[in-house]
């Protein structure tokens, strides 16, 4: 017995090298965000308590607002968007004979490509001098000779999605491409054999099959749209005047261009607060509902 | 009905490769135009090369300093991924194998601190360092990654080990090996295939890294490759052949190996990380 819980014992400090870098680099400071919501610190002088100002001061900041709005728009576009051409092109890949291995290699290619490459390089396609613009003029579409999509305050934040979207969703594809590897085949071929059409066994079949794996996405999706930062900080910074700003970069301008430290940290604890809200609901949701279930 | 089966087929094929043409539409032109000039890019976005100005790519070099940015990417990555290795390794083996006190709340530890975003700790990190003189160094940075890149690597380990059979423990442990012997001899041998995956995992979300970069790594001198090319595009906004060059010399690394592990690659990339 003691012998046992010397191992268990051993077996901790084997843990620990992890868990205190982790604690000391990631928990402790993010600890140190909630506490700083509360001062005026500026990143330099000694921080001063003041409160939930920062949060009052936050109810009337219309930019923050105006970025919570982008990031809606951002979480819808990506809910939808990459799922739908991943799983359709999974479904596809899936059912074709030679060559899967290669196409997937290609579909998942932009996903190691890294995000400042992939956005200055899609930036410089959408610059008016020497972009794409070059291209429609050649083609003599003279309506779109001056196509500048990140100058536009309409189309910009698409234009940064539509790179990001780029780089994702051949991931999704292979997420949903190994899903479908475990979708019951004696199931497909029964209800060919009663006769369902292709879309009839999609949507009866397939789809509760591989739900888990399309929950995980969505609960990914609802958390990543409230954090993503990469691309429109390295294509836009969030302009052209605040057109594409996201809770991200809107808290990173607070925190490291005009030294609001606190103001930013009491943007992000909310931020964070309202992920995590929204991922217990979903868990609890999924527990409740595979409760009801069994 | 054969013949429908061949045609759906057709199309299948038809579509699958429209795709994945388009897809690497951008990149081609990436490396077609990294050497163009750049007049020529400034007439016509998309073209072949009339000739071959392979001058772009060392200009590019020397301009963006890449030599100190590959340099700066090889120690920082590296030492990063063994860390991360050896870290999440014990602590695999120390809570399946031994079955650590706590395993449970580690377990849910390394799980939730997978969701906690960069923008949680970027601002409290960057003062912090600023404070200890971790700013601007590559030892910063190492454990900064490091950190950064625990949890996902630990699940990764720890379902690997969660695998593997308990009989060769039992087998070491009579044999009289200490916990360390037999996680060196037995244990990592055994674990070889993950073990690359989580280097490789590790240095490429390293090489790729932006936000902590962008934060951290102010002074010319250490900047990552990510983060040269960042800058190189801002200096040299009107020559895109140049643009397209520095981009290439960032990136290549990352397609050789991806090319050459490509199952690595998309398995230990997808494996954990979106799965439910």
């Amino acid at each position: 017995m003691k012998q046992f819980d010397r191992r268990k014992l051993k077996g901790m400090v084997f843990v620990l090298p992890a868990f205190l870098i982790h604690v000391g680099i990631v928990l402790i400071p993010a600890v140190g965000m909630v506490w700083y919501s509360f001062t005026n610190w500026n990143g330099l002088k000694a921080p001063k308590f003041i409160g939930l100002q920062n949060y009052v001061t936050m109810l009337s900041d219309t930019s923050f607002f105006h970025a919570l709005k982008n990031n809606l728009i951002w979480m819808a576009m990506f809910l939808v968007i990459p799922l739908a051409i991943g799983l359709i092109l999974a479904v596809i890949l899936s059912n074709i004979s030679r060559g899967q291995m290669l196409l997937r290699t290609i579909y998942f290619l932009p996903y190691v490509v890294g995000a400042a490459i992939a956005g200055k390089i899609f930036a410089t396609f959408y610059s008016p001098y020497s972009g794409i613009a070059s291209v429609f003029k050649a083609l003599g579409i003279e309506s779109l000779s001056n196509f500048a999509p990140l100058g536009n305050g309409k189309l910009a934040l698409y234009a940064v999605a539509f790179v990001d979207n780029w780089h994702w969703w051949g991931f999704v594809l292979v997420l949903m491409f190994s899903a479908l590897h475990q979708v019951d085949r004696s199931l497909l071929e029964a209800a060919t054999m009663e006769g369902a059409g292709p879309l009839r066994k999609f949507f009866s079949v397939t789809v509760p099959q591989i739900k888990p794996t399309i929950i995980s996405y969505f609960t990914f999706i609802l958390i990543a749209s409230f954090t993503t930062f990469d691309y429109v900080w390295i294509m836009t910074q969030g302009g052209p005047s605040n057109a594409t700003e996201l809770v991200s970069t809107w808290i990173y301008r607070k925190s490291f261009i005009s030294y609001e430290v606190g103001y930013g940290s009491a943007l992000c604890t909310t931020v964070c607060g309202g992920c995590l809200a929204i991922y217990l609901l979903f868990t609890l949701v999924q527990k409740l509902r595979r409760r009801g279930e069994v | 009905m054969n013949k429908k089966k061949k045609l759906v087929k057709i199309v299948s094929y038809l579509v699958l490769i429209m795709i994945a043409v388009a897809q690497m539409v951008p990149l081609l032109v990436m490396f077609l135009n990294s050497v163009r000039s750049n007049e020529d890019i400034k007439k016509k976005l998309i073209a072949f090369p009339e000739s071959i100005h392979l001058e772009n790519f060392m200009i590019a070099w020397r301009k963006g300093g890449y030599l100190q940015a590959y340099l700066s990417n090889l120690v920082i990555g590296l030492a990063a991924a063994v860390i991360v290795l050896t870290v999440t390794g014990l602590a695999a083996y120390g809570i399946v194998k031994l079955e650590a006190f706590g395993k449970n709340a580690f377990r849910t530890y390394f799980t939730a601190g997978l969701s906690i975003p960069g923008f949680a700790i970027i601002a409290t990190l960057f003062f912090m360092f600023h404070k200890i003189g971790l700013v601007n160094s590559r030892l910063g940075m190492i454990v900064i990654y490091t950190a950064i890149n625990i949890p996902f690597n630990f699940m990764f380990v720890h379902a690997f080990f969660q695998g593997m059979p308990k009989e060769l423990d039992e087998a070491a442990r009579i044999d009289g090996a200490g916990e360390i012997q037999n996680f060196w001899y037995n244990v990592l041998p055994l674990a070889k295939p993950i073990l690359s995956t989580v280097m490789l995992i590790v240095f490429v979300n390293v090489w790729n890294e932006f936000l902590f970069a962008n934060t951290f790594l102010q002074d010319e001198n250490v900047r990552t490759v990510a983060l040269r090319f960042y800058n190189f595009v801002g200096k040299n906004s009107g020559d895109p052949a140049y643009i397209y060059a520095a981009a290439v010399i960032s990136v290549l690394p990352i397609l050789i190996i991806y090319m050459l592990m490509q199952d690595t690659f998309v398995e230990g990339m997808t494996s954990g990380s979106v799965k439910g």
